[in-house]
């Protein structure tokens, strides 16, 4: 006898029930990193074998299986552009939670402050440091910095190319043929996975081979790979790359932060032997031409060598923030082009960050559209990218985006408050902790480690996370658990201040 | 025969305007009551107010007794419900209108199978490619292909100083001896249209129409005087879809295009959809606009629009500007003979381009029509059957009458002018110029 069945309805999933599954990756990928900087620990620092390495691996541990448990619930095929972003922000939040935890119990920076700072400077591959002298830190906690935005630098590819591109604020600046499924390097969620890690271990066992070769160590070998592929910019040493003072490990440094701030399917095109489409991407023309054009203005207007000048407009532009040589002292538009190029950041579809060199390329052709505007009234201008119109409402967010990115500029610039440093230097800090490149220049010299009071830690914190996550993502995350609260009070009715 | 035009927009009130002055029993089926009432105000032909979709309807119109149905509403659903219902009333064939592209595509082939049409047409397509063969030939004002492309009829009015002009058709023939490649197929002198004989002598301002191989067409240009480049700098005024199509050609060929379009969203979309065509928004009546395009640079103005007033109002003021070439379509014949008079090189209708799909069905038994705005002589292309009166026979030998002229063969593939000397054969396609009144004779000839 035939039964009547309700017909299949989509569920609707609340922001809430959608969180478990990417609090719990965040966890698992935080434990990961602690428990690889333990086994680090227990191997290659037995002498300072201690309650902090146990505690990492138990940590790790912990935070692996909770987030294990967490990141069994059930995916979800479709949802709103708002709440993927939510779940991007609250992963993070959980995987900096895990980060941060752990560098309070390594015990290896002074204060919980500098612990949060360096943690979050770490995940979001800034690369700025309260360390004076790294090289005398732990190997599990040099380990610890690498791996950290090496994880971290996996976790934005994957989300921005394959699995949820919409989490991230600036999915609109790829075009759609990068994002659609007809380009083979993401036609599912796990040929995504398998594919753009593909690409990533290749990246970074090419930089642990080149560096290797180049003369480093192993330990220096692995752990700079892992800084360079992920534009993260730690370093093992005070004075970055030039402790070794080798042009060899500069040129592969350079290459590599190069390469770390390039789409990554251009890349994978280039693999391929599509180089038609290499060459028909606008953004990576843009990139070699800042590229080249840099290390000219560099190599020409400075007084750097060749390699070192590599180095610095790779590691800036990338926003990778290792360094070779102290540009700090060189001409001032030399410094200007440097920090403009850092202003602009990487390629989209990279592991780098900053505003990104798509919205510097719109914006340009913006302007170009407003100009000719002027000259000729009635023209219809479009915009394109690769030849593709880009949509008025995308551009709108790309302008939209150039402002909140100048209102946060402004605002850090505002409430950073240091008094040992001066204009120069505090707007270079905020330049760089924006776009996430962790290098400082102040008073003619370039540096890493920066010392800042407690307050300006937790304000250079939220601009790294701001710069990190394109600040759309975090903005929404904040109005939409804002419009949560507001639900939670009690509605009043009409008439309710009579009825008091 | 009996034929029931579905449709009295533009289009289908033209073609059973033609086919009612030709004395064919046309029946209009038209869903807007005004529209219908004021086409059976104008023509002499049945008008039935309803959907081309009801079976009602198309019964009441007489479906079942017609010999044709021809579905050229604007709405390409309504054209292919027409047709499926007037193949299911047995009527021998239909011709529809279908322009939306995912309906041409091969997606859509079952759907096509499924309408069982004879021949789909598309207006803004045949239009388009009108004026990309006219851009081919500037000071061209008529092209009209046949044979498969293998042979063109080249129609321009000659000036004083033309190699032709003054020469009689024999003094033509015998400096193109031994190899002819062309043939003058028509004058018209005034209003007068004539297929002329070796002794008629060109005149300076004859409408001349030359049929010719298509290798041959820049000799064409040359000797009737029409020897320019190619324009690359061209302005498309009217972005619809026929204007959209012709730049979707056009800038494939490397020339600069540009294009103005009234509609503030359509012509957004044109600019994106466009890549390297340079989009205005504006009237194409407004001064300002078109001068912001810069005239004196550009080499053919195409008007394109809807409105025959601003159509040839901007051409006008465009050929006063400095511009060498003007096309404009237009919709109501009646402004034909002032737009030579105004200075507009080449006008053209979207109605004779499916009027001669049309035709052929009417005709019967033909390859192809091509019907003139200007002139009363039509160009007929027939394929030659296995038994047909003239297979095997010289063409001097058919006693063809003087308003006859077989133009051209294409044998194989292969075009030739056609001679008194040439025999035909069984498969030829045989192009003949003739006066409307004269069809059934070469019929009867070569069918």
């Amino acid at each position: 006898m035939p039964t009547l069945s309700k017909p299949p309805t989509q569920k609707r999933h609340g922001t809430l029930a959608l969180l478990p599954r990417p609090v719990g990756i965040g966890l698992a990928a935080g434990g990961a990193c602690a428990l690889a900087a333990g086994i680090v620990g227990l191997t290659l620092d037995p002498d300072r074998l201690s309650f902090d390495r146990v505690s990492e691996l138990i940590l790790g541990l912990g935070a692996i299986a909770i987030g294990y448990t967490l990141a069994r619930s059930t995916p979800v095929a479709s949802i709103s552009r708002a709440k993927a972003m939510a779940m991007f922000v609250s992963g993070w939040t959980a995987m900096t939670f895990v980060a941060v935890t752990v560098f309070i119990i390594a015990g290896e920076v002074e204060t919980p402050l500098d612990a949060l700072f360096e943690a979050v400077s770490a995940s979001t591959t800034t690369g700025f440091t309260t360390v004076a002298d790294p090289s005398e830190l732990s190997h599990s906690f040099r380990f610890l910095r690498v791996i950290l935005p090496w994880t971290t630098g996996l976790g934005v590819l994957m989300v921005a190319m394959g699995v949820l591109p919409a989490a991230i604020g600036g999915a609109e600046l790829l075009p759609k043929r990068q994002l659609g499924r007809e380009r083979q390097l993401v036609t599912t969620v796990p040929r995504a996975i398998r594919n753009i890690l593909g690409l990533y271990l290749l990246l970074t066992i090419s930089l642990v081979v080149g560096f290797g070769i180049a003369g480093m160590g192993a330990f220096d070998a692995l752990t700079y790979a892992l800084s360079t592929a992920s534009t993260g910019g730690m370093a093992n040493h005070a004075n970055s790359l030039g402790h070794f003072d080798s042009a060899a490990i500069e040129w592969v440094a350079a290459f590599g932060m190069a390469a770390a701030g390039g789409n990554l399917l251009v890349v994978w095109w280039g693999l391929r032997g599509r180089f038609e489409a290499v060459w028909h991407s606008t953004e990576l023309r843009l990139y070699v031409l800042l590229l080249i054009g840099g290390f000219l203005v560099v190599f020409l207007g400075g007084d750097l060598n060749a390699s070192d000048a590599a180095v610095a407009i790779a590691s800036m532009l990338s926003t990778t923030g290792l360094y070779s040589a102290n540009w700090g002292a060189g001409p001032s538009f030399v410094q200007a082009a440097l920090l403009v190029a850092t202003g602009i950041g990487a390629m989209s579809g990279s592991v780098g960050s900053g505003f990104r060199q798509a919205r510097a390329a719109r914006i340009a052709l913006e302007v170009r559209r407003a100009l000719r505007k002027l000259l000729d009234p009635h023209r219809v201008g479009v915009v394109r990218v690769d030849g593709e119109a880009v949509k008025e409402e995308s551009l709108a967010l790309t302008i939209g985006y150039l402002w909140m990115h100048s209102f946060t500029l402004a605002g850090l610039a505002l409430v950073i408050y240091t008094p040992e440093l001066d204009l120069v230097a505090s707007l270079s800090l905020v330049v760089s902790v924006v776009s996430n490149t962790g290098v400082l220049l102040s008073e003619g010299e370039i540096t890493n480690t920066v010392s800042l009071s407690g307050w300006s830690e937790v304000v250079g914190s939220v601009g790294m996370l701001l710069g990190r996550l394109s600040i759309y993502p975090v903005l929404i995350t904040v109005a939409g658990f804002g419009r949560w609260v507001s639900r939670l009070r009690p509605h009043r009715s009409i008439g309710a201040e009579y009825d008091a | 025969m009996r034929i029931i035009v579905v449709g009295a927009g533009e289009v289908g009130s033209y073609i059973a305007d033609l086919l009612s002055r030709e004395g064919v029993d046309v029946t209009v089926v038209e869903r807007d009551a005004k529209r219908a009432a004021a086409l059976a105000e104008r023509i002499d032909v049945e008008v039935i107010t309803g959907s081309g979709t009801h079976p009602a309807t198309l019964a009441l119109a007489g479906v079942d007794s017609a010999d044709l149905l021809v579905a050229v509403t604007k709405s390409d659903e309504v054209n292919l419900v027409a047709s499926l219902l007037a193949k299911e009333a047995d009527v021998p064939r239909t011709v529809v209108r279908l322009e939306a592209d995912e309906l041409r595509g091969h997606d859509a082939a079952g759907l096509r199978r499924t309408a069982q049409a004879d021949l789909f047409i598309d207006p803004d397509e045949e239009t388009a490619q009108e004026v990309l063969a006219l851009m081919e030939l500037p000071g061209a004002s008529e092209v009209a292909k046949l044979g498969n492309g293998e042979v063109l009829a080249i129609g321009a009015r000659v000036l004083e100083g033309a190699p032709i002009v003054g020469k009689s058709l024999i003094e033509i023939g015998v400096e193109n001896e031994p190899e002819w490649d062309f043939i003058v197929s028509s004058i018209q002198r005034g209003e007068k249209t004539i297929i002329p004989r070796g002794d008629y002598t060109i005149e300076a301002n004859d409408l001349v129409r030359i049929v010719c191989k298509r290798n041959a067409r820049r000799k064409v240009a040359k000797i009737m005087g029409l020897e320019r480049d190619v324009p690359r700098e061209i302005l498309l005024l009217g972005g619809g879809r026929t204007g959209e199509l012709v730049a979707q050609k056009l800038k494939h060929t490397g020339a600069r295009v540009q294009m103005i379009e009234r509609d503030e969203e359509r012509a957004r979309v044109l600019a994106e959809h466009l890549d390297g065509v340079r989009v205005l928004h504006g009237d194409i009546t407004d001064s300002d606009v078109l001068d912001e395009a810069d005239l004196p640079r550009v080499e053919l103005v195409a008007a394109l629009t809807g409105e025959d007033d601003a159509n040839v109002l901007a051409s006008v003021y465009a050929k006063t500007a400095g511009v060498p070439e003007t096309i404009a379509v237009v919709h109501r014949l009646n402004y034909l003979s002032l737009l030579d008079q105004v200075g507009v090189d080449a006008a053209l209708s979207p109605r004779t381009a499916t009027a001669n799909g049309v035709l052929r069905f009417v005709r019967g038994g033909l390859a192809q029509v091509a019907t003139f705005l200007h002139g009363e002589v039509e160009l007929l292309e027939f394929e030659l059957h296995g038994g047909s009166n003239a297979e095997g026979k010289l063409i001097s030998e058919l006693n063809l009458p003087r308003e006859v002229l077989i133009a051209a063969t294409v044998r194989d593939g292969r075009a030739e002018i056609a001679r008194g000397r040439t025999t035909l054969r069984k498969g030829d396609h045989v192009i003949v110029i003739t006066e409307p009144q004269s069809i059934d004779i070469v019929q009867e000839i070569l069918d």
